[in-house]
């Protein structure tokens, strides 16, 4: 009797140290957990204070604040050139924000409706050949970039497309790489529904129109806005294929001021500041389309790397 | 209203497995007449080829053979759309998207249908169904049971010369189950339009059908009224499949010595009935399994009667099964529980066939010997 | 035509799904498929800028002077080199967190999930200009952290023997929020069950680990360590914005230097060449992960 009585108070004491020791761990687990956090947000946090913070052609090390202290626009004054005298070329940053709103909203639009088509077709619809065009799609995904793309860049040149909206965005309206993802999503659609608008008398394409795309909004959703953020900023390609300043695009813009490529020249210290001020511009959209439909990137990983 | 007919169909299906062409027969050269207005049953096993079969007649899969025809028209090639059918899936296939009474007027509206036309058609569906209320709601929002009528509506607005039912009560619950039964057939008994439904329920099949075509790997095994296919089955495999708890099977021997006699395992002889005596003949000397079904057999002594011994019983309500051997074979009886209450496992009983209700099936092709002419 | 269609069915779904593909392999054909080909067909031409109306057949030429060129396979060693830096490191850390991320309620985990992935959504011209002012010599902060903690500064990508260090570096701090996604998915889908079984089993909970957690989460390893490698091997963007390959060669990864014998000299048929190698190589090094992983990716 006695003896049971005591080892239930050990049993509690046991259980209060197992407790305590499993908070701590628990502490230890977040602590590591959100240092990562400040490590991977840190870029971030840095191009904007830096945006802000005066970069003069003689800043160094000593003149690094946490904060800029005090903060200041004129790095933005800067890159938008209000106060630069009139003889000297604008930098039409206009252009780039508006080519790179082409760039990200026309291909991802019209590569929702015919990636979706095709999708559909190879999903649900059967006939000779399917199996050998979804291999071909498949294998195209290892090919590596530069194998096709120094001949597309000469066949850019024998068009006389460079410099132009054909390569910059026809060329890209319709294309294979979100064929996997939409036929992944569009098979877990069940065949009876397929089957059932058949059977209530419709054609094939109002099957696709009324049935298939209406039950592939979550698809939609995400192929749309990861189309949409991959457009803004996408550099490679834009890069190519500009080479007046009137049709850059945002990134290719900036890649020019901080002097990248193979044949860029290294601006100094002071170019820093108005490049950020233009990539924090370039930032926020992205990351305002980030917060507001966090759910589908989050959600959407699964879909399409592993079966979900 | 129509009659549908198949011709020798058949369906082979080619898939690969580890990269190997694997051709599956799933519809093996059916010949089928289905009466107009008659309410046919498909029954069979999961995997033997019903909804294959519910699915050429739909136009839905193209026969790799034969023939389809619907109302004396050759159909096979026809789409779904021009074959004048409709039909209720398993999963009732409703449009998520869309509410009930779009669900229901889809497929009038894409026929073509003038507006008040396909109003007067979906209220009327509705009111026979008692869905009435639902219309503005999408599927989601539906009980297991509504879901089940809404389909049922979507297809009764088409006014079709034939309804396809694919298994569409598997996924209600049994009170449910029971209940839409009743209706379904009550239905049927009001539209008297030509009805081809497929379950792997036997009991469904029985209270259903005029008549029950038994599938198995694709080919039929036997067509007849509930009661032919329950009475006389015509091979081992229907005998198995119908009747729950399933038939008994002995294996014995045929042999004269007075009379003509069955000869059990364990050296027992039961005289051979009447009936049976002359389709016996050339068995004589030879193995027949005998099947005779749990609720034939009573446990009185006699010169017929057999010994088993008791493995177990189960109490079912106002009915036992009790759990018996012969020899090494198993076997059941189904009988009043009043009339068992003695009867524990290990007690010896005496078994008595009913001679008019004995079985006798060639163990090498299957038949029953006594339908053979 | 038509009307045959029309008839039967079964080609009128033929129609169909070949009408629903067709813009987008019209235009894969036209815009990948063809340049494709185009591209291994370069590879054997004598093709450039300077004389780009007359390419002609030259044979296996290229590839052997792209193969005796000691500059090829000091790229592949530094794509090799920067590939088996950044690759361990790419699934530890990943994992990792999401192991650790586990622990704690979905409201929290979905924070720090957000928190991750967003520096992803950022374009690789910010993020790699970033990382160049973070690393900055002169003035860079990681330069000021290491004076305030009293260490030596550092050369970072402007020292010959650090610039790739400091790229894989730069590799490990970031890039990692789609891993760890990854990781978190395929742990949520582990059935809790198998842990409640293995808690009455008294698993350790490192046995835990490599009895349950480990095997089930293989198949996204191997897709997590198979698209890394391809991922690292083709590496560019760090030579393209913060080293141009240098210095003195340092960073000259495999598609920088097609890119610049592409792009700066002209030498389209070498550098076509050169990326048909590339291609041979990831295919190689893909089936090799296959190989050693032993199971099958589920697409
Ligand atoms: N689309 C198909 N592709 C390949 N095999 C199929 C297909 N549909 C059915 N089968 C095969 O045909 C056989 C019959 O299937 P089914 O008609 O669905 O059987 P049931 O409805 O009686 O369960 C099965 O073996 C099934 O695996
Ligand atoms: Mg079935």
């Amino acid at each position: 009797m006695n003896k049971k009585e005591i080892s239930e108070e050990e049993f509690l004491k046991n259980l209060k140290r197992t407790r305590l020791v499993r908070k701590i761990i628990s502490g230890i687990f977040l602590l590591i957990v959100i240092i990562w956090g400040v490590v991977s947000l840190f870029p971030m946090y840095w191009m904007f204070v830096s945006s802000f913070m005066w970069i003069g052609p003689s800043f160094t090390m000593r003149d690094i604040q946490w904060f800029p202290n005090p903060p200041t626009l004129r790095n933005y004054i800067d890159f938008f050139q209000l106060n630069a005298p009139f003889w000297i070329e604008r930098r039409p940053w206009q252009r780039w924000f508006l080519n790179s709103l082409l760039v990200a909203l026309i291909p991802t639009l019209s590569n929702l409706i015919f990636d979706s088509m095709a999708g559909y077709s190879l999903a649900k619809l059967r006939f000779p050949g399917r199996n050998a065009i979804f291999w071909a799609i498949i294998a195209t995904m290892t090919v590596p970039l530069f194998v096709p793309l120094i001949p597309l860049y000469k066949m850019m040149f024998d068009f006389h497309w460079i410099n132009t909206y054909w390569a910059l965005l026809f060329q890209g309206l319709a294309g294979v790489g979100g064929v996997f993802l939409f036929k992944q999503s569009i098979q877990t659609l069940p065949s009876s529904l397929i089957d059932a608008a058949r059977i209530d008398a419709a054609g094939e394409f109002k099957i696709f129109w009324k049935i298939v795309l209406p039950l592939s909004k979550p698809i939609l959703a995400l192929m749309g806005i990861t189309g949409f953020v991959g457009g803004w900023n996408s550099y490679f390609w834009p890069y190519l294929v500009t080479n007046s300043s009137d049709m850059f695009t945002i990134q290719v813009g900036l890649t020019g001021m901080m002097g990248a490529g193979a044949m860029g020249i290294p601006p100094g210290v002071e170019a820093y500041g108005r490049s950020f001020a233009g990539a924090a511009l370039a930032a926020i959209p992205v990351i305002i389309i980030f917060f507001a439909f966090q759910k589908y990137f989050v959600k959407g990983i699964t879909i399409g790397a592993l079966k979900g | 209203m129509a009659e549908v007919v198949l011709d020798k169909v058949t369906k082979v299906f080619t898939t690969f497995k580890k990269r190997e062409k694997v051709n599956v027969t799933a519809v093996n050269h059916l010949k089928l007449d289905i009466r107009d207005g008659e309410f046919l049953v498909l029954l069979g096993p999961s995997g033997c080829g019903k909804t294959t079969t519910l699915r050429i007649i739909a136009g839905l899969e193209i026969p790799t053979e034969g023939k389809v025809y619907i109302g004396n028209r050759d159909v096979t090639k026809y789409p779904a759309k021009e074959r004048g059918i409709a039909m209720v899936f398993q999963d009732y296939a409703l449009y998520p998207h869309m509410n009930v009474y779009e669900n229901m007027s889809f497929g009038l509206k894409n026929l073509k249908f003038p507006k008040e036309e396909i109003k007067r058609r979906v209220e009327t569906a509705a009111r026979i169904l008692d869905i009435e209320e639902l219309f503005d709601r999408k599927p989601k929002g539906l009980s297991g049971g509504q879901r089940q009528r809404v389909a049922l509506g979507r297809a009764i607005v088409r006014q079709p010369q034939v309804y396809l039912f694919d298994e569409p009560l598997s996924n209600l619950d049994a009170r449910l189950r029971i209940q839409m039964r009743a209706e379904l057939k009550e239905l049927h008994m009001n539209l008297k339009t030509t009805s081809i439904y497929v379950t792997h329920d036997q009991i469904e099949a029985m209270t259903l059908g005029n008549r029950i075509v038994i599938l198995e790997l694709g080919t039929i095994q036997q067509i007849g009224t509930p009661e032919e296919i329950y009475n006389k089955p015509s091979n081992l495999f229907v005998a198995n499949f119908i009747g729950t708890p399933p038939m008994n099977f002995f294996t014995c021997g045929v042999s004269r010595d007075d009379d003509l006699k069955f000869v059990f395992e364990n050296g027992k002889k039961i005289s051979v009935p009447n009936t049976l005596k002359n389709k016996l003949q050339d068995f004589m000397n030879k193995r027949i399994t005998l099947g005779i079904r749990p609720e034939n057999i009573s446990l009185e002594k006699g010169k017929n009667s057999v010994e088993a011994s008791v493995t177990s019983s189960e109490f079912l309500g106002i009915n036992v099964l009790i759990h018996f051997k012969v020899g090494e074979e198993r076997g059941t009886i189904y009988m009043n529980s009043e009339k068992a209450t003695s009867i524990g496992a290990g007690s010896k009983i005496p078994l008595l066939f009913d001679p008019d209700k004995i079985h006798v099936f060639d163990p090498e092709t299957g038949k029953n010997i006594g339908l053979i002419k | 035509m038509f009307k045959l269609i029309k008839r039967n069915y079964v080609y009128n779904e033929w129609f169909w799904a070949y009408v629903f593909l067709a813009v987008d392999l019209a235009w894969s054909t036209l815009f990948l498929f063809y340049p494709m080909i185009k591209g291994v067909i370069y590879s054997f031409q004598d093709i450039q800028l300077q004389n780009i109306s007359n390419p002609h057949f030259i044979g296996f030429k290229n590839y052997i002077n792209v193969l005796t060129d000691p500059d090829w396979w000091h790229s592949v060693k530094i794509s090799a080199l920067y590939t088996l830096g950044v690759v361990p490191m790419g699934i530890i850390i990943p994992l990792t967190i999401s192991l650790l991320l586990a622990h704690f309620r979905r409201s929290i985990r979905d924070f720090f999930k957000a928190a991750f992935y967003l520096p992803g959504v950022v374009s690789a011209v910010v993020m790699a200009m970033t990382l160049k002012w973070i690393f900055d010599p002169m003035a860079g902060f990681m330069n000021w952290l290491f004076s305030l903690l009293g260490l030596p500064t550092q050369l970072w990508y402007s020292g010959t023997s650090e610039a790739l260090f400091t790229l894989i570096l730069m590799n490990w701090l970031s890039s990692h929020g789609f891993n760890i996604l990854l990781y978190s998915a395929a742990l949520d889908r582990i059935p809790k069950s198998l842990y409640e079984a293995a808690e009455i089993d008294a698993a350790s909970s490192w046995r835990r680990f490599w009895k349950i957690t480990w095997p089930l989460l293989k198949p996204t390893t191997l897709y997590v360590l198979i698209t890394s490698v391809i991922g690292s091997f083709q590496a560019f963007g760090g030579a393209f914005f913060i080293t141009h390959g240098g210095p003195m060669k340092a960073t000259e990864f495999l598609n920088y230097r097609i890119y610049v014998t592409f792009y700066q000299f002209g030498q389209y048929g070498i550098a076509a060449a050169m990326s048909v190698l590339l291609m041979l190589m990831v295919i190689a090094v893909s089936l090799l992960n296959f190989k050693i992983m032993g199971s099958e990716v589920e697409y």
